[in-house]
């Protein structure tokens, strides 16, 4: 017993549902104790209360019907009417005796039922029954002995009195044993004490469960919450708390909040580090430029630098994308892109980048105005991907078709083709198989379209590439909608 | 030419005014926003190279306030920012060029070049050719109230075939005026930027003379 204590205590400490079943032990222990304690002073109070005026109906009868004997002798006129008062050991006694100078009692009369056995007394009890009041009377006095004649407690009523023509002084008792007079009802006492027990334990159990099952379920939600955060289903915290979890919550939400800033403050510093480094590096170029001793080595270094810049800022740019990767998926509102204008921009910037390169004509057909379901920069940045190798791979056109979406929220296509050498169907094999995965490559090798490809993946959106009727690539970048 | 440049950094600031120098223009420096914007509205520049990260004011609200007060000279954007949307933002903003960092120094003077030139012999005037309007002030060009982007080179060409409207400009000629003598180019360039021009401006707006060169026209007007 006193083991599996310490193991339910040992388990407490690291299960909340142990600790719910170490209270609901506990509380049944408690509560089979106060029900045997209850049960034991309740039934002694009903015996008392179903006994004590039958044995002073007695002690009244017996007293009545004694008179003095033609002897000087104590004789009794009437045995009171049980049967009970016959038979030995039947539980029901009386005696009459004679009070004795010395305190002690002589026997007179006793009971039939008392004919074999003898009620013992100790000299404590004696004076008990015979002792006076203060007034100088005699009351009725109970006591209770642990054994009677037939081995079993008695309760037991005496009174002194004094018999007329007779000079003793007499004690009447009267005996009775509960076991068999009340035993009876106290068993059904008894029942009802152990059924109300047994159903208040089996109620704390069965609330304990309960709590277990529904009272612990608040917890479990918020378990599945954060999961969906971890998962990077949510944000944060969204849903109603329980009123002791709700801080705990909170808590969380300003940690995920404050883990948030901290990212996003290390990579804004990384932003700014690439950045402010671009500066410098334009400074080295510029000198490494003009030749010099150790011009080959710095030159080598600078694009070195200027590689690793690229690198960070590229990576820095993708782990925003996948932040805003949660809101990207649901659609969220506020994600709405005008296509052509943006188009329209890019096309006046990649003029401007070829102008003094080469003569390159770039035009944009846009049919009907589309609206990108994402942000801005994202379409900018996959457009002007395929727009600056389409010019750099072109002879002397770039054309650049919008085609609406065939559904609503469907996919609009933005077809970049050029009349340049084109790629063969096996080229266009390798590039899609590249493009499909996320390398690191380094800035202006080859089609750089891993970045692409990324962000493609993350509207659910299709690249493919074809020959063009123009002699060159043609690159269909599907993307999603909003109309 | 006088060029302003406006730079935080002393290395990169001397090196531009350096370079600049060598190709043969005049060059101020400012190393921060305040001093930049000061110059710019007040003194009369060809041309602005403008950084966007510049100590006190920042490079985007010094050119939407040259622009609001209406200084037109061209402005190139020299930034370390090379998201797509902050170009685009600058050309919004009325930046004729954008060039991020790291850059070639051949490639910014070649688009200085290119940019100085599209400004340098204007005549403060409105050229017009029915709904067609070419500000040679402000570099702006408007079709119906609309206004069209144009490169330093496409606007070239729109402007000498405005000042000679109604005339055949050849080709020759054409390759002659927008292209400094030691500018290599092959022919067909011309046919590329008339191309480029008449989808921006209206295609029946330039006729192709065969053989003799281009025609400006107004299309609405009834004799062409």
């Amino acid at each position: 017993m006193a083991a599996a204590f310490a193991r339910l205590r040992e388990l407490a400490r690291f299960s909340m549902a142990a600790r719910l079943a170490f209270i609901a032990i506990a509380s049944v222990v408690v509560l089979i104790i106060v029900a045997a304690v209850t049960h034991t002073l309740f039934s002694r109070q009903l015996m008392r209360v179903l006994v004590d005026p039958q044995l002073a109906g007695v002690i009244d009868h017996l007293m009545a019907n004694s008179g003095a004997g033609e002897n000087g002798e104590i004789v009794l006129q009437d045995v009171p009417y049980d049967p009970r008062y016959l038979q030995p050991g039947s539980g029901l006694y009386f005696e009459i005796a004679t009070v004795k100078p010395d305190g002690g009692i002589n026997v007179e009369i006793v009971s039939r039922s008392l004919y074999d056995v003898t009620i013992a007394f100790t000299p404590g009890e004696i004076a008990q029954m015979t002792a006076l009041d203060p007034g100088g009377g005699a009351s009725l006095r109970y006591l209770d002995l642990d054994e009677g004649p037939d081995k079993w407690p008695i309760r037991v009523a005496a009174r002194t009195a004094t018999i007329p023509e007779l000079p003793e002084r007499f004690v009447f008792i009267v005996a009775v044993a509960p076991r068999f007079t009340v035993g009876p009802a106290a068993n059904v006492v008894a029942l009802g004490f152990s059924a109300f027990t047994g159903f208040c334990a089996a109620l704390v159990v069965g609330v304990t469960f309960l709590q277990m099952q529904f009272g612990l379920a608040p917890l479990r939600k918020l378990q599945r919450d954060i999961a969906a955060v971890r998962k990077g289903q949510a944000e944060r915290l969204e849903g109603e708390y329980a009123a002791e979890l709700a801080p705990l919550a909170d808590e969380l939400n300003a940690l995920l909040q404050h883990n948030r800033e901290v990212v996003e403050r290390a990579r804004r510093h990384v932003g700014n580090l690439a950045h402010a480094l671009k500066t410098p590096i334009a400074v080295l170029r510029n000198a490494t430029a003009e030749g010099g001793a150790n011009g080959e080595l710095l030159k080598t270094n600078v694009e070195e630098m200027e590689r690793f810049v690229e690198r960070q800022l590229r990576r820095a740019r993708v782990a925003a994308r996948a932040e805003s990767r949660a809101g990207i998926e649901a659609g969220a509102i506020g994600y709405r892109t005008p296509v052509t204008p943006n188009l329209n921009d890019l096309v006046f910037l990649h003029e401007q980048k070829y102008e003094h390169e080469k003569a390159i004509d770039i035009s944009l057909e846009a049919p009907v105005e589309v609206t990108f379901r994402g942000e801005r920069e994202d379409l900018l940045e996959m457009a002007a991907n395929l727009i600056d190798n389409a010019c750099k791979y072109g002879k002397s056109r770039v054309l650049i078709t919008v085609v609406p979406p065939e559904t609503p929220r469907g996919l609009f296509e933005v077809v970049v083709e050029d009349d340049g050498q084109g790629l063969s169907d096996e080229q266009i094999a390798v590039v899609m198989q590249r493009g499909a995965r996320l390398d690191e490559a380094a800035s202006g090798q080859g089609l750089g379209l891993s970045i692409l490809a990324e962000a493609v993946s993350l509207y659910a959106g299709e690249l493919k590439f074809e020959r063009s009727a123009l002699g060159g690539l043609k690159a269909r970048l599907r993307l999603p909608s909003t109309d | 030419m006088r060029v302003l440049v406006v730079e935080d950094d002393r290395d990169l600031r001397e090196q531009l005014k350096t370079a600049l120098g060598d190709a043969g223009y005049a060059v101020d420096t400012a190393d921060n926003g305040e001093d930049g914007q000061f110059l710019g509205e007040t003194e009369p520049y060809d041309l602005v190279i403008l950084d966007l990260g510049l100590p006190k004011v920042d490079g985007m609200t010094i050119l939407k306030g040259w622009r609001s007060q209406g200084r037109s000279m061209p402005v190139l954007i020299l930034s370390a920012r090379d998201r797509w949307s902050e170009k685009v933002e600058g050309l919004d903003l009325g930046a004729n060029d954008y060039l991020t960092k790291p850059f070639h120094m051949g490639e910014l003077l070649a688009r200085v070049r290119a940019n100085v030139r599209r400004t340098s012999d204007q005549v403060s005037a409105v050229l017009e050719s029915g709904d067609l309007m070419l500000n040679t002030a402000t570099g702006q060009v408007t079709v119906g109230g609309q206004p069209i982007k144009l490169t330093a080179y496409q606007f070239k060409v729109l402007d000498y075939l405005m000042h000679h409207r109604g005339r055949i400009v050849s080709r020759a000629e054409l390759t002659e005026k927008i292209y400094a003598q030691d500018h290599e180019r092959d022919s067909n360039t011309i046919e590329v930027f008339i191309g480029i021009l008449r989808r921006k401006i209206g295609t029946d707006r330039i006729v192709t003379e065969k053989g003799l060169g281009y025609r400006l026209v107004d299309p609405a007007a009834a004799n062409g």
